[in-house]
């Protein structure tokens, strides 16, 4: 791997790590290598669930996951070079993710935002990423289809706790909810966390079932 | 993994919270510097929240679908040189690079309209399009631009959406279209949803080439095999997991007993490397072309005189698949190779074999009790108990279903198929009437057809 290419040379914790900037020559610039290209899809699909998942950590709605995460594509892109390997790529989007994501906030003027300090963060990156990594594309398919299975499952009211979450800002938020049903939001909170718990569980309950069945 | 999902062990209720309250975004200052103290003392609070996390994208994923629709069908597209060069994102997939554009629609031969974010995201995604057609033709060994586009955008979901049609280009592939519906006991608005052509057109095509309701003649007594129309989804349940299903890959076999039921092979119904889709039969999911701006062309079995089915895909990278269905009295033998004309190695190369059951009477049941999987062998029983549909792809390929669809698979993995290799292997698809599968299961393995060449 080149010295200029490693990502790890740029000080993670400095916005400078995801900027935009030119490394590349200008011969190699010149030229639209599709191996690159080709190289550069692969990563960008290897590393994307993780880093939706890592992002959501950060931005609870998913049309900003997706966003961010074009961002981040954007810049990793320009910073490419075909001697990174997954670690290489999945570092630097990381780490770009993280800024991107704290500068969408900013700009957002989220109040409340609270950041974990980037060493912790990059801790749980590493680890997002490692455990996505340990699953195979069909364990991760029977795992979603085991879960759409649990949330059909749910009651009325907890799938609107769900919706309220998630929803996009299509429906009501979370907010709205607790006032309509007249309970504090920290209850709402406490009752999401709940049903998180009860879906992993029956998630795994099902796995399990499957592979014994 | 260790276990951390007992509330009773680990963690308690106040890593979960804390966890949780970074998930959801409402931890104050305290309880932040809390959790970073929790994680930089405890290792396995580092694993706990990944997985908290990771989970909670998956449920965001599920209970969000209408907004991941519009997200999945957004593509990372890279155009231009030099100084230019960049990546396009958000762009629609329902246009296609090099497509006609009197070729493009977005619903059935009725569907007009189409929803205004893609009306105003046009005039963009045109030039963009434009500009990265010339990019991948440039640079992917000059093939041929697609001629037809099929829109992964149509979503089966809405009522009566059609999924996608191909009109026949002459008049004997009318005629041979129009017969291969008829046999599928395909009603009018199907045959209109498979090749676009109005109803009154259609009639008149059937009385001018005399094609009734009646059963096929079988050749030589060997299965009735055909190539699947579209018009119709291969599925009975599931099908918002095969949104717009191509009928590209996707053969029908007749059942011997009743000249109406038919089973739907795709061969293969996706292709999997490592972790990424290199080829897909339907759109719900982003593939390794999708994700760079490049749809697949459409494409067609070859018939060949003897009854046998064949086709070859090939990848804008000198990667290239391919297909042979040889039909006989009980079974069809199959054949498959991947070869690699590109310059990197395919690893761990997953071809997903599915055999669609819910047009089958008898075999329509949504369950899996009724479904053995052994030795690569996927089989399906009847609800009479007396017949069987069996599938395999070599003892090494993995044997599995979906109740739901319902379907069975035998999919097998080539390891590594390095550049300038060809690997070939072989399946079988059989019915059998009678009770004992296990003796037909060694019938067949005793037949040496099955496997890796």
């Amino acid at each position: 791997m080149s010295s200029l290419s490693n990502p790890s040379s740029a000080l993670p914790g400095s916005l400078a790590y995801c900027e935009v900037r030119k490394e590349k020559s200008e011969s190699e610039e010149l030229a639209v290598d599709p191996q690159s290209a080709e190289k550069f899809s692969s990563l960008l699909t290897l590393v994307r669930p993780s880093l939706a998942a890592y992002l959501s950590s950060f931005l609870r709605d998913r049309g900003e996951i997706e966003d961010c995460m074009q961002e981040v594509f954007l810049v990793v892109w320009k910073k490419f070079h075909l001697d990174w390997d997954e670690v290489d790529f999945r570092k630097y989007s990381f780490t770009c993710a993280r800024f991107k994501a704290l500068n969408l906030l900013r700009k957002k003027g989220v109040r409340s935002m609270v950041f974990l300090d980037p060493e912790v963060s990059e801790l749980i990156g590493d680890r997002v990423w490692s455990l996505a990594e340990q699953s195979s594309r069909q364990e991760e398919k029977e795992n979603v289809r085991a879960l759409e299975q649990c949330v059909s499952a749910l009651g009325e009211e907890q799938k609107r706790i769900l919706n309220a979450r998630y929803g996009g800002g299509e429906g009501e938020t979370l907010e709205e909810l607790a006032s309509k049903i007249s309970r504090k939001l920290p209850t709402l909170y406490k009752q999401l966390e709940r049903l998180r718990t009860a879906l992993r569980n029956c998630v795994e309950q099902r796995m399990k079932q499957d592979s014994h069945g | 993994m260790a276990d951390l999902s007992s509330p009773d062990s680990f963690p308690d209720d106040e890593v979960v919270g804390l966890v949780d309250g970074l998930i959801d975004g409402h931890l104050d200052e305290e309880s932040q510097r809390r959790l970073e103290e929790l994680l930089k003392s405890d290792s396995r609070l580092a694993d706990y929240c990944a997985e908290r996390i990771l989970f909670n994208s998956k449920l965001a994923d599920l209970v969000a679908p209408s907004r991941l629709e519009l997200i999945q069908n957004r593509r990372l597209l890279i155009e231009g040189n030099g100084e230019d060069r960049r990546v396009v994102v958000g762009q629609s997939q329902m246009a296609q690079i090099g497509g006609r554009s009197g070729d493009l629609f977005l619903a059935g031969p009725e569907g007009k309209s189409r929803p205004s974010w893609w009306m105003s995201a046009l005039p963009w995604s045109l030039a963009a399009l434009f500009a990265v057609g010339a990019f991948f033709v440039w640079s992917f060994q000059n093939r041929p631009a697609p001629e037809t586009v099929f829109p992964e955008q149509v979503s089966t979901r809405a009522a009566g959406a059609t999924p996608w049609f191909r009109k026949p280009t002459s008049a004997s592939e009318t005629k041979y279209w129009l017969q291969n519906m008829a046999w599928h006991r395909f009603s009018l608005n199907e045959m209109k949803a498979a090749t676009g052509l109005p109803k009154d057109e259609i009639s008149s095509a059937l009385e001018k080439y005399g094609i009734k309701d009646e059963a096929p003649t079988l050749k030589d007594d060997k299965l009735l095999v055909l190539p699947y129309p579209g018009g119709r989804h291969p599925r009975l349940g599931y099908q918002k997991h095969a949104v717009n299903p191509r009928r590209d890959t996707k053969i029908s076999v007749f059942t011997p007993w009743d000249a109406d039921g038919y089973v739907v092979l795709d061969v293969p119904e996706a292709i999997n490397l490592d972790r990424f889709v290199y080829y897909l039969s339907h759109s719900d999911l982003p593939t390794f072309w999708s994700l760079q701006g490049y749809q697949l062309p459409p494409l067609e079995w070859e018939r060949h005189e003897d009854g046998k089915l064949s086709y070859e895909r090939h990848f804008p990278n000198g990667v290239s698949f391919g297909a042979e269905v040889t039909p006989g009295k009980s079974e069809l033998r199959l054949q498959a190779w991947l070869r690699n004309e590109s310059a990197s190695e395919l690893r761990n190369v997953n071809l997903q074999n599915c055999v669609l059951l819910g047009r089958a009477e008898g075999f329509s049941e949504q369950s899996m009790d009724n479904k053995v999987f052994k030795d690569g062998f996927a089989a399906a029983r009847s609800a009479d108990g007396q017949r069987w549909a069996i599938v395999s792809w070599g003892e090494t390929a993995r044997p599995w279903g979906i109740s739901e669809c319902p379907c069975i698979h035998s999919d097998p993995r080539i390891k590594v198929c390095h550049p300038g290799e060809t690997v070939e292997l072989r399946g079988w698809f059989s019915f059998y009437e009678g009770a004992d599968l296990d003796a037909e299961l060694e019938r067949i393995k005793s037949v040496g057809w099955v496997g890796g060449l």
